[in-house]
């Protein structure tokens, strides 16, 4: 190893019969040696990303395909190859239309959209635990998800449903102006001091979740289940134009942020430290900030809250692949996507005939785990 | 030639002054101690120098070009920090950290090219970093990350180093070796080093001249020699010292009178 028989290279260089030949040359070219050994794990490189990204998008499409074939309605993977190789000798499909409006317009669009909402999740929770240097902080932590639960559940009692994107449209303003107060709150003179802004979210969730007692304590049973449902994150809702809504914002979204990936990486290092190395900090917050809240009020609104994901995979991520942001946010992104369709599969089939909340399957896996995280990271 | 121009600073915190009318230049290629009581306004210049913190009057140029207005990439091309210590929440490798040092010369979504890579590895040459560069920076000694961050100013191909008391949590080893790292770098590669320290016979040693801080204001900036004095030290740090000559280099050299409770007791 080059790393040992440097230090004795080294003292040969001031021994005196080693005089007449240079050790120097041999020395550096060693040193060199080490250096491209080294180097080579270490650094985050264009086609790293790109590898670590194709990965998880085989990994993505994998558990996308697995859960279009799994469902209770009896529409195996067996059946499905079987009629697609039929299909192929007879020059078309043999499905029942009955099935192929479960596996195209109800079960696909759910996957699609489970995967829009685990994506934007986790890289909300990439950027906010970098933005405010802690690992705890998630998506929700400055307001997002009480303020959009309180407008939910508004729109729920006034029976806002009837009217399409009823309840999603007052949820996002929910949390939209909770954003905005917390904004207002955390700020002095002009910047976002980021312990202000925690410690803002964390007094208005808290507010948002006695109102939102509030409601449930005077609200009828009908719109009990509703609400519960909403808290805990609801993927039933999904349909074309939700999805190509989100998409949309979430493609803007993560582009915003991934711009400013190797800013992230330096704000990390300390906000002095980022300013040091030339970075715009306060303008770099406010554009992370505004992008992740808003990616976080779009998936809040349209599902309901859906806990742990944006707190556990920037985590996973991290412990698997280090802190560099140019890999973390495509890695998250892409994970966090296939987590979540497999957390609304579970959610689908684990009880025949009902379903759960998503959130209850993320919680339920997404708790454990984070705590065997705390116990070993400690070490 | 000069090339930083303090211009009358003012600085104050909420209502508290912590610099008053302060005026200096900086010549090229000079090492330049900053000394001072706590509270006397060290690192508040060091910071205002660096843009930071924005002064209430004055100007403060580098290079001729006014820090006023000017993007902070501009700045951290020719100006660099070594802070006093680095706390990190999620761990870099000591290589990522250097690299962060090119950050200023990198476009927005660009990684670091082959040139990148070759100007960190002299970095870290010169810092005798190499073996480090995998390793995880909360893993590594004081010294070490101190010789980290080095790399990382160097990294930065500045002009100018700031050294914000980078030696306050190193021992006296360490001390020696990053101020003749320093020395080093200030002598063969003509850079020029302004550091705020603590350490009155380190900075009589290593520096070309002199800043004795008194409340903000500067009291004395000369030759080590002429700053360091039994009265100067006296009246700034209000401590009883003994100044004599060292005898390897001829510096002033000073050591603490401790006795009978005047002096360092009389707080």
């Amino acid at each position: 190893m080059p790393r040992s028989v440097l230090p004795v290279l080294q003292s040969l260089r001031f021994r005196k019969k080693f005089d007449n030949f240079d050790l120097s040359v041999l020395f550096r070219t060693l040193a060199r040696v080490q250096w491209c050994i080294m180097k080579r794990p270490v650094v985050t490189t264009p086609a790293k990303v790109a590898r670590v990204s194709a990965v998880l998008l085989i990994v993505f499409v994998v558990v996308a395909v697995v859960s279009v074939l799994t469902g209770t309605a009896g529409i195996g993977a067996s059946k499905v190859l079987r009629s697609i190789v039929s299909g192929w000798r007879e020059g078309h499909l043999v499905l029942a239309p009955s099935e192929k409006t479960i596996l195209f317009s109800i079960r696909l669009p759910r996957i699609i959209f489970a995967g829009i909402v685990g994506a934007a999740l986790s890289t909300a929770g990439v950027v906010f635990q970098a933005l405010l240097r802690n690992p705890l902080a998630d998506p929700y932590i400055l307001g997002v998800s009480g303020g959009s639960a309180v407008g939910a559940i508004i729109g729920i009692i006034i029976g806002a449903g009837c009217v399409p994107f009823g309840i999603p449209a007052l949820a996002f303003l929910g949390a939209v102006l909770t954003v905005a107060l917390v904004f207002v709150i955390g700020s002095r003179e002009g910047r976002l001091d980021s312990n202000t802004l925690l410690l803002a979210g964390v007094i208005v969730n808290a507010f948002f979740s006695a109102v939102i007692m509030f409601f449930i304590s005077i609200s009828s049973n009908a719109d009990l289940h509703n609400i519960a449902f909403w808290l805990m994150g609801d993927m039933s809702l999904a349909d074309g134009d939700k999805i190509m809504l989100m998409g949309l914002l979430l493609a803007v979204g993560t582009g915003v942020v991934y711009c400013y990936a190797r800013p992230l990486n330096l704000i990390v290092a300390g906000e002095e430290t980022a300013m040091q190395l030339g970075v715009d900090v306060k303008r770099t917050k406010i554009v992370l900030f505004f992008a992740g809240s808003l990616m976080t009020a779009v998936a809040v609104s349209f599902t309901g809250i859906i806990g742990f994901v944006g707190l556990v995979i920037p985590h996973m991520m991290r412990m698997a692949l280090g802190t560099d942001h140019r890999l973390l946010i495509p890695a998250s992104f892409l994970f966090g996507a296939s987590f979540l369709v497999i957390a609304d599969t579970v959610a689908r089939v684990i009880f025949p005939g009902m379903e759960l909340p998503v959130g209850v399957v993320t919680a339920l896996c997404g708790a454990p785990y984070f705590i065997y995280l705390l116990r070993t990271r400690s070490t | 030639m000069s090339i930083i121009k303090v211009a009358e600073i003012d600085f104050r915190y909420k209502d508290v002054w912590a610099l008053r009318d302060v005026s200096f230049d900086v010549r090229r290629g000079e090492f330049l101690g900053i000394i001072g009581p706590n509270g006397s306004g060290k690192t508040t210049l060091i910071r205002v120098i660096d843009g930071i913190l924005a002064p209430e009057r004055g100007d403060i140029s580098v290079k001729g070009n006014n820090i006023r207005g000017m993007r902070r990439r501009d700045l951290a091309r020719l100006v660099a920090v070594v802070p006093q210590d680095s706390a990190m929440i999620f761990p870099f490798m000591a290589l990522e950290i250097v690299m962060m040092g090119r950050s200023p010369h990198l476009g927005m979504l660009r990684f670091e090219g082959n040139r990148d890579f070759e100007i960190a590895r002299e970095a870290m040459e010169m810092t005798d970093t190499i073996s480090l560069a995998d390793r995880s920076i909360d893993k590594l000694s004081g010294g070490e990350r101190q010789r980290v961050l080095i790399a990382r100013a160097l990294a930065q191909e500045p002009e100018v180093v700031l050294l914000d008391e980078s030696t306050a949590f190193l021992d006296i080893k360490h001390q020696a070796a990053f101020f003749g790292l320093m020395k080093a770098l200030n002598r063969e590669k003509g850079l020029t080093v302004l550091a705020a320290t603590h350490d009155i016979n380190l900075a009589a040693a290593y520096c070309d001249r002199i800043m004795l801080l008194k409340n903000g204001r500067i009291h004395s900036l000369g030759a080590p020699g002429e700053v360091i004095t039994e009265a100067n030290i006296r009246e700034v740090y209000e401590t009883d010292v003994l100044v004599d000559a060292n005898p390897l280099n001829g510096l002033p050299r000073i050591t603490l009178m401790a006795s009978k409770g005047k002096g360092v007791c009389s707080l």
